[in-house]
């Protein structure tokens, strides 16, 4: 079900990624992870960012933070961002990485959970003390002892047992789930608009993630923020998203709503990838069907289309040519393949 | 190849158990034993797979390393069909035991680490097959593995390259091809695709499940993801705790769920088909440490169902329902008549 704003008044989308360009400068020449993608994140709802390795989906994630690791840098492209239902919005790419706006929308407007929780949570300072600095920073004038009363709120509210316990435990006497939820507890601690959530549960067990995804959802309800879920499991999009981006190699195949992806999808890659994935209405021991072939590396990239080299529509001479144009063929539902559309992608950049 | 009869029993497990030493203090002092692995038994025939699944910790890869003695188990035996008898690969020793490993081959979940880098695929798949003496040459060696790589589809024409040539699929495949190379009856794979994307998954279950058919391989199928395991396997054991708490024909147990462990985990799998959302059961707490494991049933602090019996006595497993299904849970039948019919997958 898609969700509708629940304001009229507001601007309908949170974030519009325009034309983003992400390249990394290797000894091996210029590779280039994200070329020319444009997706919109709409407010109040769940995107979810679907790929293979090296489709360029956290990097995109982490291009809106500012947070890519060098030699990664946005080279084209406007991330635009409609802080607090302005309707003049804050072109993110352009802004300084250590600049003061961008730490100011970092953690706080805009936040990521990432797979592995020790990767942002501090192993030598509390989780209570981790969430007081995040409130004090990004809320002026609240005093330490009420901070604390709130960052013991939060943890109750991502369901860690024993909250007035833990906030004084460090993040290594936590167990993974838990360290999860206080992973969580720290990114939403500043009420941000958006949360985006990097492949969250892809190290945890299954009953884990069950109960992260449900706490993220039961979040996203009480708060109103928008999540951008970037995973390669079809089945969490399935649960969990209401619109759909589907990338490879850098480009985005497809794009709508959930419905519109796993219903009545368009692309060869799409239909694909729902082919391959064994569900639980399969008939056991029976094929998969299957996509020849690996996903390329992103140096060495096909010509054209990039699925083309192991898609079972390829058209000789065209496909292995010309990029097709990511173009609309009803409302919201984007598709880039030549069986849908003769517009080839413009070629821009050339002198 | 010789394929005897698909009924026939491949191995048989009664009372695996493995203990590994809790120690402490400077001079390593045994203060406990942590039960790794307790007390599990199964029978797997030709050309079948046993597919087990459980969280991180339940013990199943310790139990596949017990199987195949890449650790010594504690007690209770491992009787795998070699030749024409049963030999016990808890008790082989040398030459002995290397002969039963010519029939029983591991897969892991990483290729990479399971690959030398610095020797060529035809190097890595000839070397079992030099040394188990299967051919008598290096040159029949490479010839045997360049049919090999066919096999699993791989090109014969790449037998020169390195392993970093080749795509993490590709990988598996090697892998899979020298786990062939010396003719096995029973492969044990743990998480064999869990490393790889989406598309290339199916590939490597697909080649699998192939070669199953056409070798009459018999599978442990290790895995946490419950999508996966149904469809590769015959019969499935969910693990908890290094115990079995249910056991059964994989059809039967994925239609009629029965320990509540079992419920949760197949209520939490994410299915890419729409219109039927997940409505997870969600489970208090998590796995245990299995130093400090629960009195009475292991799942009890966490279970919906507990009642003040299941913290006295530990359930064994009992058949309840269709033939080899089994369950450890004093409650599973009372759960099952208040259940509503187990709607079928549309």
């Amino acid at each position: 079900m898609r969700k509708q704003p629940s304001r009229p008044d507001v601007t309908r989308n949170l974030l519009e990624i325009d034309r983003l360009k992400i390249e990394f400068a290797t000894e091996r020449g210029i590779v280039k992870a994200v070329d020319g993608i444009s997706f919109s994140v709409r407010r109040e709802t769940t995107i979810g960012l679907v790929g293979e390795s090296g489709c360029g989906k956290s990097v995109t994630a982490h291009s809106i933070l500012q947070i890519l690791t060098p030699p990664g840098r946005i080279v084209d492209g406007r991330i635009l961002y409609y802080k607090n239902d302005r309707p003049d919005p804050v072109d993110l790419a352009r802004l300084d990485p250590k600049g003061r706006e961008m730490r100011a929308i970092r953690g706080s407007a805009i936040s990521i959970i990432f797979q592995e929780p020790m990767t942002c949570l501090s192993p030598v300072h509390t989780i209570g003390n981790q969430i007081v600095e995040s409130l004090r920073v990004h809320e002026r004038g609240i005093s330490r002892s009420a901070a604390r009363d709130r960052a013991v709120e939060l943890l109750r509210m991502v369901g860690m047992p024993a909250p007035e316990r833990r906030i004084d435990a460090h993040s290594f006497e936590l167990s993974g789930g838990m360290r999860q939820r206080a992973m969580i507890a720290v990114a939403i601690s500043a009420g941000p608009e958006l949360l985006i959530a990097d492949e969250p549960t892809t190290a945890v067990d299954v009953t884990i993630q069950a109960k992260v995804l449900a706490l993220l959802k039961q979040l996203q309800r009480e708060t109103s923020m928008s999540v951008l879920f970037i995973t390669h499991d079809l089945g969490i999009i399935a649960d969990m998203s209401d619109d759909v981006v589907v990338m490879y190699l850098g480009k985005i195949l497809e794009a709508g709503t959930l419905e519109q992806i796993f219903r009545a999808p368009l692309h060869p890659y799409t239909r694909a990838l729902l082919g391959c994935v064994p569900r639980l209405s399969h008939v056991p021991k029976e094929l998969l069907s299957v996509i020849p072939g690996a996903v390329p590396d992103p140096s060495a990239r096909p010509p054209g289309c990039p699925f083309s080299s192991r898609c079972d529509s390829f058209m000789a001479g065209v496909c292995d040519r010309h990029m097709p144009a990511l173009v609309e063929i009803e409302a919201d539902h984007r598709v880039a393949c030549f069986l849908h559309s003769d517009q080839v992608e413009a070629p821009e950049g050339r002198a | 190849m010789t394929a005897p009869s698909a009924t026939g029993e491949v191995l048989k497990v009664r009372g695996l158990k493995k203990y590994f030493p809790l120690q402490r203090g400077v001079f390593k002092r045994t203060v406990g034993w942590i039960p790794a692995v307790d007390g599990v038994s199964f029978t797997l025939h030709e050309g079948e797979t046993l597919g087990v699944v459980g969280e991180s910790g339940c013990g199943k890869t310790t139990m596949i390393k017990s199987i195949i003695r890449a650790t010594d188990p504690t007690s209770g035996s491992v009787l795998f069909k070699h030749d024409d008898g049963f030999v016990d690969m808890a008790r082989l020793q040398g030459d002995e035991l290397k002969r039963a490993w010519e029939r029983m081959r591991m897969i892991f979940q990483d290729p990479n680490s399971s690959l030398n880098p610095r020797m060529t695929v035809g190097d890595i798949i000839a070397e079992p097959i030099i040394m188990h003496g299967i051919r008598k040459s290096r040159r029949m060696a490479h010839e045997m593995a360049r049919e090999l790589m066919t096999k699993v589809g791989l090109n014969a024409l790449h037998i020169r390259h390195y392993p970093h040539a080749f795509s993490g699929g590709q990988r598996q495949r090697i892998v899979i091809a020298r786990a062939l190379a010396s003719s096995p009856r029973l492969l044990l794979a743990d998480e064999p695709t869990s490393a790889l994307d989406v598309s290339v998954q199916s590939q490597i279950l697909n080649l699998l499940m192939t070669l199953q058919k056409e070798m009459q391989l018999a599978f442990i199928y290790v895995s946490h993801d419950l999508r996966v395991v149904r469809l590769v396997s015959d019969s499935l054991a969910v693990m908890y705790l290094g115990k079995f708490v249910e056991s059964g024909r994989t059809g039967d147990v994925y239609e009629d769920v029965l320990h509540p462990y079992t419920q949760a985990l197949m209520s939490a799998i994410p299915d890419p088909d729409i219109g039927n959302p997940m409505q997870p059961i969600l489970l208090q707490g998590e796995i245990p440490d299995p130093s400090a494991r629960p009195a009475g049933c292991p799942f009890h602090p966490r279970c919906a169902y507990a009642v003040d019996s299941c913290q006295a006595h530990e359930p064994r497993l009992e058949a309840l329902g269709a033939k080899d299904h089994q369950v450890a849970c004093t409650l599973a039948e009372e759960i099952r008549v208040q259940r509503p019919a187990p709607d079928k997958a549309d």
